[in-house]
């Protein structure tokens, strides 16, 4: 009788099933229903109701220009608040990372420290300090305050990724540089920058996504004059209660992100950019 | 050892099994499946009607009654969880839960759809809630139809909440008192930026169309008035109006919508409350139970807000108990029976802060407890007293207003005169010469002082149309002091609830006409510069990076500013 000898590769069995049953099952039923509409004469039974095969929810979609308006709401907010963020983030995680002090942890726990904080509580009070600086006494700043919620509630997730890099990056390569005579500028744009970038691409994977779908914010800071398309996906699943349809965006939604990935990997690709991980930190 | 450890094992395992099934042998438990929405029962500390119940019902049968109550956020969700429970069986479907509790559409698309089982009165275990509920809502649900499938549990109207004082202070003396009761309030210029809407398509629906059609319903309200038109015609022709989903119809929404989105504050479903007592927003447009629970917490703030009902007609709307097939019909009727027991009402609105279906004398009592206006009135017994005054040693008994006048406490000419009818507000009015009450201390025991008040409007309310049930039917008043206030917001008078509509169930069709307006109007515009820069930042990337990777296998590399070229060598051998 052979013993089931119990050996290291056996700690991923866990992460294996978790995997499978709550990643990809969930994937492959959301394509499932994006594929799918009801139909009497279908010949598939989803949970008890007969579906046929169909592009149909794909054509809906795009055939409505308030769902085009949508995408474009989303990633121009999503857009918006990466780029802020990498703006505030980047240089506060190089101070960070290069300051003499030993006690940057504590710095940094300053910064991380807000996430620890219930996301819902956390923007209600947003709302309450943008109230008091009068940034609320016209509608037409829902947009402006939605971003400067988002930053707000993701900018942990983007100095976290940079720091983790800075800190590793090799100081005897700017010493190097400063040594060969590159002025600061030039040592930050042609060492410091292009070292960081894997921090960056983590950083724009970490806030690209959830930016579009984090209705919460966009709800409460936006006084729901806001509309992005996490709120439309839900409203197809709760209000409307088209599954179908709803899972067609997030579909939709999914490429999308799929092919911005793909392009911002191009950029930082030139020498096995895979092998320093394009994923997260 | 391991031998032990098996048999220990077996013995566990058997042990649990034989637990279990003296579990299932001696409980015989009944269990009662509620689906009602949040925060619509009373569960506090004092009174918990859920376990109320239950020892009812266990005394009841004779055998231990559990209620598994749970709740949902919206009547979608609900519908959604129930098809997901459901069972097939022999004829059709049988369902997760025996009592439900959906709104008045929900209500009927369910009963469209076969899912609802029918009330058994032979069981004759409703008899409270066909005593005690009001006479209205047993017509109502007998002209739709519904009685046999649903009873009501709540109901009440829509209209505008708003704070006088704040759009004076705002408009620059363009807002006029009566404003607030008609439809295109949220929409005037003074408005901007004050008035929240609800972020719900139904309830928005009917804002709009109570808009665009306020000609049409004014010169209905009119005609009714002046008796051109019977009760049940003009009924009829609200109703009309409110369910109507035409193209056009649609077509002018979704134009008046738009319009509005860039004059309110916000959409919203529950902040507003908080919003309104909070001074931010001065309009919200609000259902009735909401309605009150924002007029206390403002109260409580030293706000003091108003309710309105437009002028033109509204949206009156119920909540009601069903039971969906396959339910425990007699544990849910007295479920039901329960809850309309005038007493447990009570206990339900005053946590709620929506009006029960519940009506009748107990209830007028209850509501003149509330509202009604009281005064001290001293007397010299002073062993039976209410209070006595320790300084002065003077006695008083609490009586209400009404209490007064009938036990000629309160005499005409002396203590109060009568104004006859009220040509403002249409209502009885008096003005009592003097009102006391009491002011008590911080741990509310002892009266520190009286204060005094002088000639006080006071106004006869007629709840009698709400309150009346078929076997109690009389005249109800309460002399109130405060009109468009709570009292009013839970219990309109005749002429708002007349034209006041039930919304129908909008079929597949028609919602999805709603939903494409709805998101027309949610989704903003966006101006034409940012959606180009967006596409060509999006098309530049999009081409610009297979390009560069291309050249890149090719062997060509662009002499790009950020390349990290010149660290190649550096990188082979990294300095130590």
């Amino acid at each position: 009788m052979k013993t089931l000898r119990f050996s290291r590769k056996h700690l991923g069995i866990p992460y294996a099933l978790f995997l499978a049953l709550f990643v990809v099952f969930p994937l492959l039923l959301i394509i499932l229903y994006a594929f799918t509409k009801v139909d009497p004469n279908g010949y598939i039974t989803l949970s008890g109701v007969k579906v046929s095969i169909t592009f149909e929810n794909f054509i809906e979609f795009f055939s409505k220009s308030s769902n085009i308006r949508v995408l474009f709401i989303s990633f121009g907010l999503a857009i918006v608040t990466t780029a802020l963020c990498l703006v505030i983030s980047y240089p506060l995680a190089y101070i960070l990372a290069k300051s003499k002090l030993n006690k940057n942890g504590v710095l940094l726990l300053l910064f991380i420290l807000p996430m620890w904080i219930n996301f819902v509580l956390r923007t209600a009070a947003m709302k309450e300090l943008l109230f008091a600086i009068g940034m609320y006494s016209t509608n037409r700043l829902s947009f402006v305050n939605t971003v400067i919620g988002m930053v707000y509630d993701y900018l942990p997730f983007t100095i976290m990724p940079l720091y983790t890099v800075m800190i590793k990056l090799d100081k005897s390569l700017i010493e190097a540089s400063a040594d060969l005579g590159a002025k600061p500028a030039s040592t930050f744009l042609r060492v410091t920058l292009p070292l960081t970038v894997p921090g960056i691409v983590s950083a724009v994977t970490m806030v690209l996504l959830p930016t579009t779908t984090s209705y919460v914010v966009s709800d409460t800071l936006g006084n729901g004059n806001v509309t992005i398309i996490g709120k439309v996906i839900e409203s197809q699943f709760s209000t409307v209660f088209n599954w179908h349809a709803g899972s067609a965006i997030a579909m939709v939604l999914l490429v999308i992100i799929f092919i911005t990935m793909w392009v911002t990997n191009k950029f930082t690709d030139d020498d096995g950019g895979s092998a320093r991980g394009n994923g997260l930190w | 050892m391991r031998k032990i450890f098996n048999l220990a094992l077996a013995l566990i395992m058997v042990v649990s099994l034989f637990s279990f099934t003296g579990c299932k042998s001696e409980g015989e438990v009944i269990e009662l499946n509620v689906y009602n929405w949040e925060d619509y029962i009373c569960k506090d500390e004092d009174n918990d009607l859920i376990a109320d119940f239950e020892a009812f019902a266990s005394e009841k049968y004779g055998k231990k009654v559990v209620v598994n109550y749970s709740t949902f956020g919206t009547n979608e969700n609900m519908y959604n969880e129930l098809q997901l429970s459901k069972v097939k069986t022999e004829n059709g479907y049988d369902y997760g839960y025996d009592l439900v509790c959906p709104s008045d559409y929900m209500i009927q698309k369910m009963l469209g759809e076969g899912m609802l089982e029918k009330f058994d009165r032979s069981l004759g275990n409703l008899d409270n809630y066909d005593t005690y509920s009001s006479k209205y809502i047993l017509d109502l649900f007998e002209k739709y139809g519904w009685t046999d499938y649903a009873c009501g549990y709540m109901y009440g109207t829509m209209g505008f909440v708003y704070n006088p004082e704040v759009l004076e202070r705002n408009s620059g003396g363009e807002y006029q008192p009566g404003d607030e009761a008609h439809w295109d309030f949220p929409w005037k210029t003074y408005s901007k930026n004050l008035g929240t809407i609800k972020d719900s398509i139904r309830d928005t629906y009917a804002l709009a169309i109570g808009k665009v059609y306020s000609e049409e319903l004014k010169a209905l309200s009119l005609r009714w008035k002046a008796g051109e038109l019977s009760d049940e015609d003009y009924q009829e022709q609200v109703v009309g109006i409110f369910n109507r989903t035409d193209e056009a119809t649609v077509q002018k929404v979704t134009e008046e919508l738009i319009e509005l989105k860039g004059n309110v504050y916000g959409f919203e479903v529950d902040s507003g409350k908080r919003d309104m007592a909070s001074g931010k927003i001065a309009i919200n447009f609000a259902w009735s139970g909401d309605a009150v629970y924002t007029l206390d917490i403002a109260d409580e703030a030293n706000t003091e807000l108003f309710y309105a009902v437009p002028e033109e007609g509204s949206n009156i709307w119920f909540d009601g108990w069903v039971m969906p097939k396959g339910a425990n019909i007699e544990l849910s009727q007295d479920f039901v029976n329960f809850l309309a027991d005038p007493e447990n009402a009570q206990i339900n609105m005053n946590y709620i802060g929506y009006t029960p279906v519940v009506a009748g004398s107990e209830m007028h009592e209850f509501a003149i407890s509330w509202y009604g206006a009281y005064t001290l009135i001293e007397t010299d017994d002073a062993q039976h007293a209410d209070f006595v005054d320790s300084k002065t040693g003077k006695a008083y008994f609490e009586y209400y207003v009404q209490d007064a006048i009938d036990e000629g406490e309160l005499v005409l000419g002396e203590d109060y005169l009568d104004n006859g009818i009220d040509a403002e507000t249409g209502y009885r009015c008096i003005t009592v010469n003097e009102m006391r009450y009491p002011v008590y201390d911080e741990k509310e025991e002892n009266i520190i002082r009286f204060e005094y008040y002088e000639d006080v409007d006071l106004y006869l309310y007629d709840v009698s149309f709400l309150l009346n049930t078929e076997s109690d039917d009389g005249d109800m008043f309460i002399w109130t002091d405060t009109l468009g206030r709570q009292l009013e917001t839970q219990y309109p008078t005749r002429e708002t609830v007349m034209r006041c509509a039930i919304m129908k169930h909008f079929n597949d069709v028609e919602m999805a006409r709603l939903n494409d307006m709805w998101d027309e109007v949610k989704v903003s515009a966006i101006p034409s510069w940012l959606m180009i820069m967006i596409v060509g930042i999006i098309l530049l990337a999009i081409i610009v990076a297979p390009i560069l990777s291309y050249l890149n296998k090719k062997g060509i590399h662009l002499n790009l500013k950020f390349k990290r070229k010149n660290l190649t060598l550096i990188k082979r051998e990294p300095i130590k």
